[in-house]
């Protein structure tokens, strides 16, 4: 319980130091919204002055500051400037797509992780390992960027696969059915999940594969053998248990980093979730959703590497009785 | 059922023992690649059996091939490894059985019980890990194999039962570890047991508990019992006959009785005179002899012919020095001890430390904090060129007060006077200057070595560290570092996993020698060695002593050797100095 509450407050405290950076570090770099404003002809000086005053650009740091976190209590995270909304809303709808295409993925990629790794591992040096590992050094010397612009080449010039958004126009209407929007979105998603996937594996792989192989060569695993436990139960009950707890914190890692996982795929695929958002909101000097972006990433974070620790604990009763002492 | 099994069991031990064997090896050789075009030959053509009922002792050095035996008998070995030979055990040749086959007698006919317990799944309850045997080798359902896991703990006095049941094995003592192991080797009642070293982890109490336990099995169940040990009174307590091995080949073989007390062939006479200390420890302080140890290599051919002579060096001594007129002898040692000891007390002191204390705190920062007296209020001084032993339970503080003296540790009250110079009025550089002075050489060698270096990386280490010389040099040091431990050269390039226990510690000896220090901090250096590699080792410690002028903290529960090695010996109890008694009053 004690451990809880200090996890709990050690989140908390990380939260607000992400955010205070990140509105230091936007209050640091040259040039605001109303400056790009300005630079319109259209637009009178004392219009600007006056949007100045409204959105309260016009006070103290730290003030705005206060003015922010009481505002993302409420989940509105402040005012964007550009859409004239509250930022939260605006997140919240992109934040949904994104987890969609990165749980996906993500899922995906543990699932391959585990079962490819388990394949090498259990023989090392054979064929299907040596091919696992040539092409996972491959894909991880490839940048993101060129694995996406490959897919979707190889989509353009197939025409297999929809090469970008997340619907097709008609199919978000009422007449069609639930299934056939649900293949529409499948559709979708298999070239971003694809890229994503081919991002991901070989980190998730090569760690499987190497945690449990060393695992595999322990004295308790070969003593299991000689007591003539069958290679199943060895792998399941012996091995992978204690596999697993290196592979706990990259799955939480993982975790946490799904809502950052796929900004640039996102944009090349112009699949509509958080990272065009963020990237327009850059360019634009849209203060309040890059700070809310950046903070509910690190919300996410957060909350990832404390599932870990939960399922650490629940696997691992050494570290329950580390914990306890 | 499982008493109608029994009773077949000892119908079948009679008689008919010694005309049909339970197990049948015959020229057993076994070959591990070892590089390019490069083998090491384990075992060079074992021929023995054993009869149902029988239990057999194993005898000999590590290295000698004891542990390839229980292995290969189980097809165990990884698949590079080339086994010729026939085993066959209840008629079935076990070598040309399929890996299905074979997983069927695994556990269940044939077990195997590992030296220490990291043979247990640590994530893993150990009832369950009882279960999954019994499961893997009987169609019956969790239930009653729960059941029958809680009678096995019952037997071998694991109570309460349902705690153990339900344990992780960290929450278990290393002795309730230890008979686990034991147990999960006994579940399916198998009819041959082979157990490798099963005391070598644990405390004498346990270690009797263990052998109890595989005794009644055998008188209740019928099994046959292959012991491995490198320790004779283990295999005195449950063999009947006994093998002595030597480089991969069984040297001599009898009854246990006519082995121990008539050796025949000069290895094993060798090998008992080493491994029996209570003649020894008086000699040292008259002639200042070694040791007996067992040189190297004796030649593929001695070793297989009971006439030749084996090679002993030192040994000529031991039986001028038997137990004749030993209180005349204790007398005049007494003399010559306290010439010694004037000697001692005249020589100035390399360290002295007085009022030394050290208290740990249990639990997390704000938790509850029950507090550890490790130390309290130790004086000690330890002389110039001379061993002080530090004698005590475990826990008692001994290692705490190496890691103090050794400045890895901050005393909490107490002041460490090295050299004429107090440790704490030092400055940073000044106090790492006397660390390095300060060496320590640890019980465990494989944990104290990191795995990824060469015998020769590992020397020049510390050197490197300091980086007072250019690499060529480094590397001449070292190899001249360890040839003065009487290392081969053919192990200098070897990493510690592929040498053997004491050459590992011969290792570390170079290696702590290589900052040319003054003091050496010997913390248990001689647990799990074998006796003449033990004998080796102390051998060389003490011609290190007289050559280096070194001095020496030994710290041990080791009665025996303590009084060899040691010219002063302190007692700690509870953090806390008792006797500050020499020898003699030790020995009586």
């Amino acid at each position: 319980m004690r451990y809880l509450v200090m996890r709990l407050s050690q989140a908390a405290t990380l939260l607000i130091g992400v955010s205070l950076l990140s509105f230091t570090f936007l209050q640091m770099s040259p040039g605001d919204y109303f400056q790009e404003m300005r630079l319109n002809p259209q637009i009178s000086q004392a219009t600007v002055e006056q949007m100045r005053t409204q959105y309260g650009a016009d006070k103290p740091m730290l003030a705005r500051y206060g003015h922010w976190l009481a505002s993302a209590a409420r989940g509105e995270f402040g005012i964007s400037l550009a859409y004239g909304t509250p930022v939260g809303p605006l997140l919240w709808g992109r934040a949904r797509n994104t987890l969609l295409l990165t749980a996906t993925a993500t899922f995906l990629s543990w699932i391959l992780a585990v079962a490819l790794g388990v394949v090498c591992a259990i023989a090392p040096r054979n064929l299907v390992d040596r091919c696992c590992a040539v092409a996972s050094s491959l894909l991880l010397a490839m940048p993101e960027l060129l694995v996406c612009l490959v897919l979707l080449t190889i989509a353009v010039h197939t025409g297999w696969f929809h090469t970008g958004g997340m619907m097709s126009l008609g199919t978000g209407e009422q007449s069609a059915t639930w299934l056939q929007q649900a293949r529409d979105l499948a559709s979708h998603l298999v070239l971003p999940v694809t890229a994503l996937v081919l991002g991901m594996l070989p980190t998730l792989l090569l760690h499987v594969r190497n945690s449990l192989f060393e695992v595999l060569d322990l004295p308790f695993v070969h003593a299991a053998a000689g007591h003539g436990i069958s290679r199943f139960t060895i792998l399941s009950r012996y091995a992978l248990p204690v596999a697993g707890n290196a592979l706990i914190s990259l799955f939480g890692l993982s975790v946490g980093s799904l809502l950052s996982l796929s900004l640039v795929t996102e944009v090349i695929m112009s699949w509509p979730g958080v990272g065009p958002l963020l990237l327009e909101a850059v360019l634009a000097r849209d203060v309040y959703v890059v700070i809310g972006a950046v903070t509910v990433s690190a919300l996410f974070l957060v909350c990832g590497i404390a599932l870990a620790d939960i399922f650490l604990y629940a696997s691992d009763p050494r570290i329950r009785a580390e914990r306890l002492a | 059922m499982a008493a109608s099994r029994a009773a077949a069991r000892f119908s079948n031990s009679g008689d008919h023992a010694s005309l049909k064997p339970l197990l049948r090896v015959t020229n057993l050789k076994v070959s591990i690649p070892a590089g390019p075009h490069h083998w090491v030959h384990p075992l060079k053509g074992v021929t023995f059996q054993v009869a149902s009922g029988e239990a057999v002792g194993l005898l000999g050095e590590s290295g000698a091939g004891k542990t390839t035996i229980a292995r290969s008998l189980l097809r165990l070995h990884p698949a590079s490894t080339q086994v010729e030979g026939v085993i066959e055990f209840d008629g079935i040749p076990l070598l040309s059985q399929e890996e299905k086959a074979l997983r069927a007698v695994r556990g269940d006919k044939v077990s195997l019980v590992h030296q220490d317990s990291s043979v247990l799944n640590p994530v893993r309850r150990v009832g369950e890990q009882l279960v999954d045997v019994l499961r893997a080798h009987r169609p019956w359902s969790r239930e009653m194999c729960r059941q029958r896991a809680f009678s096995l703990l019952q037997q071998m006095d694991l109570r309460p039962v349902t705690r153990i049941y339900s344990a992780y094995p960290h929450q278990l003592s290393g002795g309730e570890q230890q008979r686990i192991v034991v147990a999960q080797a006994l579940i399916c009642r198998p009819s041959l047991v082979i157990a490798d070293e099963p005391t070598a982890s644990v405390d004498r109490d346990t270690a009797s508990q263990i052998l109890r336990l595989l005794k009644y099995n055998k008188e209740n169940f019928g099994n046959s019992i292959i012991l491995i040990s490198h320790d004779v009174d283990v295999l005195a307590q449950v063999a009947d006959t006994i093998m002595v091995m030597y480089a991969g080949r069984i040297v001599e073989s009898g009854p246990i009785e006519r082995v121990l007390n008539q050796p025949t062939h000069p290895y094993t006479r060798t090998l008992l005179r080493c491994a029996d200390l209570t003649k020894l420890e008086l000699r040292r302080r008259n002639t200042r002899s070694q040791l007996p140890t067992i040189t190297e290599n004796l030649s593929e051919s001695t070793a297989t012919q009971p006439t030749c002579d084996a090679k002993v060096h030192g040994a000529e001594h031991t039986a001028v020095v038997d137990m004749r007129g030993c209180r005349t002898n204790l007398r005049a040692i007494g003399s010559e001890l306290r010439a010694r000891e004037s000697e001692v007390r005249n020589s100035p002191w390399l360290l002295q430390a007085t009022g030394l204390s050290k208290s740990y705190v249990l639990g997390p920062r704000w938790g509850r904090k029950p507090l550890i007296n490790a130390l309290d209020n130790v004086t000690i001084a330890l002389p110039r060129g001379k061993t002080v032993a530090v004698i005590g339970r475990s826990g008692a503080g001994k290692t705490t007060l190496a890691t103090c003296l050794a400045l890895l540790e901050e005393p909490d009250a107490g002041e460490i006077i090295f050299d004429g110079r107090s440790v704490r009025s030092l400055d940073r550089v000044s106090r790492r200057a006397v660390r390095r002075k300060i060496q320590i050489i640890f019980q465990d060698s494989v944990a104290a070595l990191s795995p990824r270096l060469t015998a020769t990386q590992l020397v020049e280490e510390p050197l490197q560290i300091r980086r007072s010389m250019p690499a060529q040099q480094r590397a001449q040091v070292a190899g001249k570092l360890l040839e003065q431990v009487g290392l081969a050269r053919d192990t200098y390039m070897r990493r510690p996993h592929e040498l053997s226990g004491g050459q590992r510690q011969r290792v570390a000896i170079a290696r702590s020698l290589a900052l040319n220090p003054s003091l050496l901090i010997l913390d248990e250096p001689f647990v799990g060695l074998d006796s003449p590699i033990r004998n080796q080792i102390v051998n060389l410690l003490l011609e290190l002593q007289t050559s280096l002028k070194l001095a020496y903290l030994y710290i041990s529960h080791d009665l025996d050797l303590v009084q060899y090695f040691a010219d002063i010996t302190l007692t700690l109890d509870n953090g806390r100095l008792i006797t500050s008694a020499d020898i003699r009053a030790c020995s009586n």
